[in-house]
């Protein structure tokens, strides 16, 4: 285990360092500099040129990079060439809340996608296990924003239930504020999620149902209900746990429709501005933030997988 | 701005590609780069009566374009002074919401008879913000270091005819010009004539100024907050607390309009102010904006060179079609507004006939049809540019729609003058300037516009003033330089109780100082 564990680090540090230089140059392909959007439409070449100078971004490439990784390295993420803001203290300011609405929704779904999905799976054949597996179709396939637009007119806008938008300025220094304004993109978010993690748990207890384990066990005589519990659902958890896991990376900054639909000050909001203004440094962070977190959820579906599955702990 | 999250669906295959993952990641990130803002604009005022006013009320406004940083000496764009103008930064001058310019910092002011030198007394008792006593100094060193040498002052242009600042006693400044300037006045009341503390640090994040309202606080990607100066010299501002909360997305700041989660809040779509119509709990308020919709050619590139090709586009696109599809707007014929002392009605030059277009487009050999790109900002919606490809598509005209990124646009369009045709919203008051200038993106080099201007701005009164600038403007539209498609309105929608806000370009100036909230 313990080996695995090193081998998993160096593989993660590895793919780090050639994400950072993907994500870098990357980055300088994009036309439009930042020192142009400093200046705007009135000041003149010379006046981008000094600013340009100053910004060091007239450096070579190589050399900007290697002062980047340098500061990242030493848990510096750089300011924002815009407004000199730390870029760490912002994506901090950020995750207070894009986190808990990633999160929130995450679990949301699995409470009620996962029992939903077992359900239309091993009762496929009914008129229950029809319907849920079309609601789960319906609610891959409606757009979030809509959703996200509806709830407001409804629950906001009509019946005055919940903040049509927003979070709280002061943040969660008063939670209860900061939880009501949470509610309804959750909500959102968790309805795609949750149709999603439905259809996987569907199949996933549909494949499990048809296994020979699971006709053994049957034959033992175990009902059809505790065989799926006992047998099938550490089978049926693995694909599952990979989709979570990868979904709730994605909406890190995937969020973003969200965020901008109920205009919460997220990750992905601020990460778009960024972009907009060229502000490279900033964005550099950003995605840097989010690709250690999709590395480290990798790691831990692992993990996970290990532990539900013994197969996997054998193999090394 | 309508993305769906990205669904991956990976499933079972999972256990290679730790590094696929991590592109993935990347590319996510990219590709959310990919989509901009909304579009954006904003503003107006208006007069509610009776009740009681409540001095402690906190008014909330509504915006669309947050600034990228609060530094007024260095960064562009029209979403600092928005906010900090007139409200925490003030100078010598100050321009109301009518237009008129007033003496703020300085008491009072006299030009000499040769219009070079004005010599400016400065108000008594006037404090900054930390409690410190606003001198002579803190203006000269604020006005000189926008004409610097090594300045990055983007609006440092405004100040071309400045030549030095200085102050024979603590109470006095004289400012010298290197030649007359019409304007000089106008600009003095903008974004360069913005007085700051001298040696103040950390401008891009706080402000320390004059002005009726104090800065509180800024939260990135949401708000800023400005207190009331109880120590203000003027009139006190109405309101305790002016929060300005950022909305991009049309429908949210709608409805945070309608939840009364602001107070008043621009609205950029028009077909949402029907709900709004006859109720009594709001009000509707229309005001005029510089928003110069411009449909810019390359007249330094062929076939746009070609001046009758010019005169085609500008035929074939039916303006008053455009203003009944965009929902808003009132028709300009040139690049001046009609809140200009200079404004000409020139809507009867090119006029729409697309007979004709097709005449000119056929004599200048495009008989059987030309190919032309239109790059346009994704900032702007896209209704604009849309119509203009249906309208020319009728003459013969088939145009491509190159929709880009802001940045994009400076660097091609802007920098790089790479481009057929170009369309942006030019914000900027009184920029008529741009069409004497040698290397603008329009590729106009024209003498005559040149020394028409000079002539203008230099005038000695305000009658030849506006002479010129009449002729300059009727200039480049005979020559069909550019096309003026529309001229933005400003529409907000306030709730009933609150009265006193602006009404005219709030998207560059939102002066919340006579806000007043009745209960």
């Amino acid at each position: 285990m313990a080996l695995i564990l090193l081998r998993r680090f160096g593989l993660l540090a590895l793919s780090l360092l050639v994400a950072s230089v993907l994500v870098f140059l990357l980055l300088r392909l994009l036309p439009g500099d930042v020192a142009q959007v400093i200046a705007g439409t009135r000041a003149t070449p010379e006046q981008v040129e000094r600013i340009r100078h100053e910004l060091g971004v007239d450096r070579p490439l190589a050399e900007q990079y290697l002062s980047w990784l340098g500061g990242v390295l030493r848990g510096d993420f750089g300011t924002s060439a815009l407004n000199g803001v730390s870029v760490s203290g912002q994506l901090g300011e950020k995750l207070t809340v894009t986190l808990p609405l990633v999160a929130g929704a995450s679990l949301l779904a699995v409470l009620v996608g996962v029992p939903l999905g077992i359900l239309a799976g091993s009762r496929h054949r009914s008129p229950a296990g029809h319907a849920l597996s079309v609601a789960g179709q319906l609610g891959i396939a409606v757009p979030s924003f809509w959703v996200g637009l509806m709830l407001t007119t409804l629950v906001a806008v009509q019946w005055r239930l919940l903040p049509a938008g927003g979070f709280p300025r002061d943040g969660w220094a008063d939670p209860a504020a900061a939880v009501r304004s949470l509610v309804l993109p959750v909500v959102t978010l968790a309805l795609l999620q949750g149709a999603v993690l439905l259809r996987f748990a569907r199949s996933a207890t549909l494949e499990v149902l048809h296994a020979d384990y699971i006709r053994t066990a049957r034959a033992k005589g175990l009902t059809e209900g505790r065989a799926l519990l006992r047998h099938g659902a550490r089978n049926a958890a693995l694909p599952v746990l990979s989709v979570l896991g990868l979904e709730f990376a994605s909406l890190l900054l995937g969020a973003v429709v969200i965020e901008n639909v109920f205009t919460l000050p997220g990750l992905g909001q601020m990460l778009i501005a960024d972009v907009g203004n060229r502000d490279l440094v900033k964005v550099q962070g950003t995605v840097l933030l989010v690709t250690v977190a999709v590395l480290v959820i990798g790691f831990l579906v692992d993990l996970g997988h290990r532990l539900l599955d013994p197969r996997l702990r054998e193999a090394r | 701005m309508k993305v769906r999250p990205p669904t991956l669906r990976l499933g079972a295959r999972r256990r290679r590609g730790r590094l696929a993952l991590t592109a993935v990641a990347a590319a996510a990130g990219l590709v959310l780069a990919a989509c901009g803002g909304d579009a954006a604009s904003d503003d107006p005022a208006g007069a509610v009566g009776g009740g009681t006013a409540d001095p402690n009320a906190t008014v909330v406004v509504g915006l669309v374009l947050e600034p990228s940083t609060l530094d007024i000496t260095t960064g562009s764009g029209v979403a600092i002074a928005q906010v900090l103008l007139n409200n925490v930064y003030q100078g010598l001058l100050e321009r109301d919401d009518e237009g008129n310019i007033t003496p703020k910092l300085a008491s009072e002011y006299k030009l000499s008879d040769d219009g070079l030198t004005y010599t400016f007394t400065l108000r008594d008792g006037v404090t900054f913000h930390d409690g410190t006593p606003l001198t002579a100094s803190d203006v000269v060193a604020s006005l000189s270091k926008v004409i610097a040498p090594g300045s990055t002052n983007p609006n440092a242009g405004d100040f071309a005819s400045l030549e030095s600042v200085t102050s024979p006693d603590p109470k006095t400044v004289v400012l010298k010009l290197k030649s007359r300037d019409a304007n000089f006045t106008f600009w003095l009341t903008g974004p360069a004539g913005a007085v700051l503390k001298d040696g103040a640090t950390d401008l891009a994040e706080t402000a320390v100024g004059t002005g009726p309202f104090t800065f509180d606080s800024w939260k990135h990607g949401d708000s800023i907050t400005l207190v009331r100066n109880d120590s203000y010299w003027g009139d006190q501002a109405g309101v305790a607390e002016v929060v300005f909360r950022y909305i991009t997305d049309v429908n949210a700041q709608n409805n945070a309009v309608k939840t009364g989660q602001v107070d008043i809040g621009a609205i950029l779509d028009s077909d949402l102010l029907d709900a709004y119509e006859g109720d009594p709990n709001f009000t509707i308020v229309k005001g005029s904006t510089t928003d110069k919709f411009t449909l810019g050619f390359n007249n330094a590139k062929a076939p746009l060179s070609d001046e009758r090709v010019r005169h085609a586009i500008r035929q074939g696109i039916d303006k008053d079609g455009l203003l009944k599809t965009f929902g808003q707007g009132i028709r300009i014929g040139s690049d001046v507004p009609p809140l200009d002392p200079w404004y000409e009605d020139l809507t009867s030059i090119d006029k729409y006939n697309p007979e004709n277009a097709k005449k000119l487009l056929a004599d200048a050999g495009f008989a059987s049809g030309l190919d032309l790109t239109l790059t346009v900002p994704n900032i702007y919606p896209s209704t604009i540019s849309e119509y203009i490809v249906s309208q020319l598509e009728e003459i013969g005209v088939n145009v491509t729609i190159r929709s880009v990124e802001f940045p994009t646009w400076l660097t091609d369009v802007f920098t790089n003058h790479d481009y057929d045709l170009s369309l942006v919203d030019h914000a900027e008051p009184r920029d008529l300037g741009n069409y004497a200038k040698t290397n603008y993106y329009w590729g106009y080099n024209d003498p005559e516009a040149q020394r028409l201007y000079q002539a203008a701005v230099t005038a000695t009164t305000d009658a030849e003033r506006d002479t010129n600038f009449k002729a300059l403007a009727r200039l480049v539209s005979e020559k069909a330089v550019s096309d003026w498609l529309l001229l933005g309105e400003s529409i907000q929608v306030a709730r009933t109780g609150i009265s006193g806000y602006p009404e005219n370009n709030t998207s560059s100036r939102f002066d919340a100082s006579k806000i007043v909230v009745t209960l």
